[in-house]
C-alpha cells in the first residue's frame, strides 16, 4: 500500500501547494471550508426555537427517503459506465504496477471517500430544519452525522463488491439495472396506492415511508432504526442494528478480500468516460444528460446560412432528444416546480416560479449556449459576433418558454390561477432563463481568464445574482407599496419581466462583439 | 500583395504574442505563407505551435496581427476562406457524420455540397459511417470528420494542428495527397506537427519553433542546398 498511500499524500500536498500560488482560489476554498465547519458547529449549537411539532413517524419517513434515495443513486451510478473510482493516470500507472488489485480497489475507495464530505456538507444545511421541527436528543445530531457517513461509505463499499462480482458482466449488469428499476417502480406503485387511499400527499408519504416493511431491506432497515435513536433515544434496537452494520462491514471486507479482482477491463471504460466528463467540467461544462440516451432519427431542413445554421443544428439536437423542445428536462422541471407546492407551506404560483427559476440555473449551465462555446465551430463560422450570440441562444430561450408554459399551465391548474397569471409566470420564467444565458456572456467576458473553473462558476453565480436581485427587489417593493392597487400582482410580475428583458438586452448589446474578445474554453 | 517567393501572400502573421498568466507561449513571431505553399510549424512539445495555430484561427486573444488573404483573421471575410482542423477533434455528440457536413455547408453557405461531401467521405472511408453519431466514433474517425468539415468549403488557407495524430496509414496517405492537391489549386497550408517524417515529402517552408520563438525559418531549396536533412537541422536548432 506504500506507493498508493504516497500518491494520495502527494495529491493532497500538491493541491495545497498549488492553491497557495492562487490566493483568490485559496481564499474561496478557505471560505467554503470555514462555512462547512461553522455550519456543522452551528448545527450543534443553534438554539431550538421550535415547538418541535414533528412526529417520530415524520422523522422516520424523512430518514427512509434519504436512505432509499442514496441507495438507489449509489447502485444506479455503480452500474453506469460513468462511475469509476479511478482516473486515467491510475489506469495507466497503478493498474500496470506490481500491486495487488485488491489494494488498488481499496485505494480507489479511499480516494472516493471525499465525496462523503460533500454529502455531509449538503446534509448539514438541512440540520436547522430538523432541529426546528423535531425534538432531537442531545446526542441526536452526532448520531445523524456519524450514521450517515457510515451509510455513505457502506454503499461505496457495496458498489465496489458489486463491481468485483457482478458488474463485470454486461448481462448481469443489465439484470441488476432491471431489478433496481423494478424495485423503484414497485416503490412508486406502493406510494401511489397509498396516495389514492389517503388522498393527501404528505400523509401518504409519512405513512408509506414510515412503514415497517422498509426495515426488512438490509442496510436501509438497520441504518433507519439506528438513525431513529436521534429522536427516540438509544435503546436495545439501536445497539442491535449497529451490530448488524458492523457485521455487514466485516462480511463485506471478507468478500472483498476473496473477490475476483480481474476488474481492470470493466473499470477502464468507466474511467475513460469519467476522464471525459472531468475534462468537460474543467472546461466549465457539465454533462448534457443525454450521453447514454438513445436518439431519435429525425432530419432537419436549414433555412438561411451563416450563424442561423447553429440555430437549426441545435433544433435538430433538441428533436433528437425529445419532442422538439419538450424533453426529460421539461418533465423534471415540471415535477420539481409542482413539488415545490408541497415543500413550502402556503405555496403560490410565485413559489413555483422562484423555486423553478432556482432549478433552472443548473439547467442553464448545461444549455446549448455553454456547450457551443466548447467547440471550435462557433468561433470560425463566417458570421458576425452578434448573429452568433443571437442564433446560438435562441433555442435555449425557446426551450425555456416552452418549459415555462408547460410548468405554469399545470401549476395554474393546481392553484386555480387565471390564464393571465399563467402566461405572466411563464414569461417571467423565460426571461430569468434569458438572464442566465446572457449572464454567461458577462462571465465569459470578465471571468474568462479566472484560474480555477470552480472559482469561475462561483463568481458567475454571484454575478448573475447581482443582475437578477434588483429586478426581484423592485417587483417585491412595488407590490408591497402599492398593494391596494387592483391587479398589482400582474403589474409586479410585468415589472419583473420588463426588467429581465431590459437587462438581457443590455447585456447582449454590450457584448455584441464578444467573439472578438473571448477565447475558446 | 506579393511574397518574395511563390506568389500572393495568403497568411501574414506579424509580431504575434500570446501570454498565459506568467507563461509566454508565443513570443512576437512573424511569418508569411504564400499561395500554393505548404508551411510546417515544427517544434518540440510546448514550443508554442498549437497556440500559434489557435491564434491564427481566432480562438485565442493575442497581441500582434494576423491577416488571412489580406483580411484580419477574426473578420467574416477571413473566416469565409480558411479551414481549421483542431488538434483534438471536437464533434457534436448528437450529430451524425453526414449531419456535420450539412451543418458546415449551411454555416459556410456552400451550395451543391452533396457530391463534394460524398467524395470526401469516400476518400476517408467514412461513407459507411455517415449515419454514425459523433460520440460513437473513435478518435481517429473523429479526426477524419474534422478534416472533411474543414475541406468541404474549398478553403484558400487551411490550418492543420497535428492532423496525423490518430489517423490510420491510409488516411495519412490520403491526407498527404490532399495537401498536394490543395497546393496545386493555389491553397496555402499550415501544418503544426512534431512528427517530422509525416510531412517530410510535402513541405515547402519550415518554421521551427522553440520556447515560443521561431528559431529557424527556411525554404525547402535552402535546406536541400545546405546538405543537411530536416531532422538534423531540427535537432541542431532545438537542442541548444
Amino acid at each position: 500500500m506504500k506507493p498508493l498511500a504516497y500518491i494520495i499524500g502527494m495529491k493532497f500536498k500538491n493541491t495545497v501547494k498549488e492553491l497557495t500560488g492562487k490566493p483568490l482560489a485559496l481564499i474561496l476554498y478557505l471560505l467554503v471550508l470555514l462555512g462547512f465547519i461553522s455550519t456543522i458547529v452551528l448545527s450543534f449549537n443553534m438554539p431550538v426555537k421550535s415547538i418541535n411539532q414533528g412526529s417520530v413517524d415524520t422523522f422516520n419517513a424523512i430518514v427512509t427517503a434519504v436512505l432509499l434515495a442514496t441507495l438507489y443513486l449509489g447502485v444506479d451510478r455503480g452500474i453506469e459506465h460513468s462511475r469509476s473510482f479511478f482516473r486515467m493516470s491510475d489506469a495507466n500507472l497503478v493498474f500496470t504496477a506490481p500491486i495487488s488489485p485488491k489494494k488498488v480497489l481499496i485505494y480507489g475507495f479511499v480516494n472516493h471517500l471525499f465525496s462523503a464530505l460533500v454529502f455531509i456538507f449538503f446534509i448539514s444545511f438541512q440540520i436547522p430544519n430538523l432541529k426546528r421541527n423535531f425534538a432531537l436528543e442531545p446526542y441526536g445530531l452526532l448520531i445523524i452525522y456519524i450514521m450517515l457517513i457510515i451509510y455513505f461509505a457502506t454503499i461505496q463499499l457495496g458498489v465496489i463488491i458489486l463491481y468485483s462480482f457482478a458488474l463485470q458482466s454486461p448481462v448481469v449488469r443489465g439484470w441488476v439495472k432491471k431489478t433496481l428499476n423494478a424495485a423503484a417502480v414497485l416503490f412508486l406503485i406502493g406510494f401511489l396506492s397509498k396516495l389514492l387511499e389517503l388522498k393527501d400527499v404528505l400523509k401518504a408519504a409519512v405513512t408509506y415511508l414510515g412503514s415497517d416493511v422498509f426495515n426488512c431491506i438490509p442496510l436501509v432497515g438497520w441504518f433507519r432504526t439506528a438513525l431513529l435513536a436521534a429522536v427516540a433515544g438509544i435503546g436495545l434496537s439501536f445497539w442491535l442494528n449497529i451490530s448488524y452494520i458492523f457485521l455487514s462491514w466485516a462480511a463485506m471486507t471478507f468478500v472483498l478480500y476473496k473477490a475476483n479482482t480481474d476488474y481492470y477491463e470493466d473499470v477502464l471504460t468507466a474511467t475513460e468516460n469519467k476522464e471525459e466528463l472531468l475534462r468537460a467540467r474543467k472546461r466549465g461544462k457539465g454533462q448534457t444528460g443525454y450521453e447514454n440516451s438513445k436518439l431519435r432519427k429525425v432530419s432537419q431542413s436549414y433555412r438561411g446560412s451563416g450563424a442561423s445554421a447553429i440555430f437549426y443544428r441545435q433544433v435538430l439536437e433538441h428533436r433528437k432528444t425529445g419532442l422538439l423542445f419538450i424533453n426529460k428536462n421539461t418533465l423534471f422541471i415540471a415535477v420539481i416546480g409542482i413539488a415545490s407546492r408541497y415543500f413550502f407551506p402556503g405555496a403560490s404560483m410565485k413559489t413555483v416560479l422562484y423555486f423553478s427559476v432556482y432549478i433552472l440555473f443548473f439547467f442553464a449551465i448545461q444549455g446549448k449556449w455553454t456547450q457551443e462555446l466548447g467547440k471550435p465551430y462557433i468561433y470560425i463560422i463566417p458570421a458576425s459576433s452578434f448573429s452568433k450570440v443571437f442564433c446560438a441562444t435562441v433555442s435555449d430561450n425557446l426551450k425555456n418558454a416552452v418549459d415555462g408554459l408547460i410548468l405554469f399551465s399545470i401549476a395554474g391548474f393546481m392553484f386555480k390561477s387565471d390564464p393571465l397569471t399563467v402566461v405572466l409566470s411563464a414569461a417571467a420564467y423565460t426571461t430569468f432563463g434569458a438572464i442566465y444565458v446572457y449572464g454567461d456572456l458577462l462571465a465569459q467576458r470578465f471571468l474568462g481568464s479566472a484560474h480555477s473553473r470552480n472559482l469561475k462558476v462561483f463568481l458567475k453565480i454571484l454575478l448573475i445574482l447581482c443582475v437578477i436581485l434588483p429586478g426581484i427587489a423592485i417587483s417585491v417593493i412595488i407590490s408591497m407599496v402599492f398593494n391596494s392597487i387592483p391587479f398589482i400582482d400582474y403589474y409586479s410580475m410585468l415589472i419583473l419581466i420588463v426588467y429581465n428583458m431590459l437587462v438581457s438586452g443590455l447585456i447582449i448589446f454590450l457584448n455584441r462583439r464578444i467573439f472578438d474578445i473571448i477565447e475558446m474554453s | 500583395m506579393k511574397s518574395g517567393r511563390t506568389g500572393e501572400v495568403m497568411l501574414t502573421v506579424n509580431d504575434l504574442t500570446k501570454q498565459y498568466d506568467k507563461t509566454l507561449a508565443v513570443n512576437g513571431i512573424s511569418f508569411e505563407v504564400s499561395d500554393s505553399e505548404i508551411a510546417v510549424l515544427l517544434g518540440p512539445n510546448g514550443a508554442g505551435k498549437s497556440t500559434t495555430i489557435k491564434c491564427i484561427a481566432g480562438m485565442l486573444r493575442y497581441k500582434g496581427s494576423v491577416e488571412i488573404c489580406g483580411y484580419p483573421n477574426k473578420s467574416i471575410k477571413a473566416k469565409q476562406v480558411f479551414g481549421y482542423v483542431p488538434e483534438t477533434p471536437a464533434l457534436y455528440e448528437m450529430l451524425t457524420v453526414y449531419e456535420h457536413l450539412v451543418f458546415i455547408a449551411h454555416a459556410y453557405d456552400i451550395k451543391d455540397y452533396q457530391e463534394k461531401a460524398r467524395q470526401l467521405l469516400e476518400r476517408f472511408d467514412l461513407l459507411d459511417k455517415q449515419d454514425k453519431l459523433g460520440k460513437e466514433l473513435s478518435k481517429g474517425m473523429q479526426q477524419k470528420v474534422s478534416i472533411c468539415c474543414a475541406l468541404l468549403m474549398d478553403p484558400k488557407v487551411v490550418l492543420f494542428d497535428e492532423p496525423m495524430i490518430g489517423l490510420d496509414p491510409k488516411a495519412i496517405k490520403e491526407l498527404k495527397e490532399i495537401f498536394l492537391e490543395l497546393k496545386s489549386k493555389g491553397c496555402s497550408i499550415i501544418i503544426s506537427t512534431h512528427l517530422i517524417d509525416s510531412v517530410n515529402d510535402v513541405w515547402d517552408k519550415v518554421l521551427i519553433m522553440k520556447e515560443g520563438n521561431i528559431v529557424m525559418s527556411r525554404l525547402r531549396q535552402e535546406i536541400e542546398q545546405s546538405g543537411e536533412s530536416l531532422e538534423e537541422i531540427f535537432f541542431r536548432v532545438t537542442e541548444h
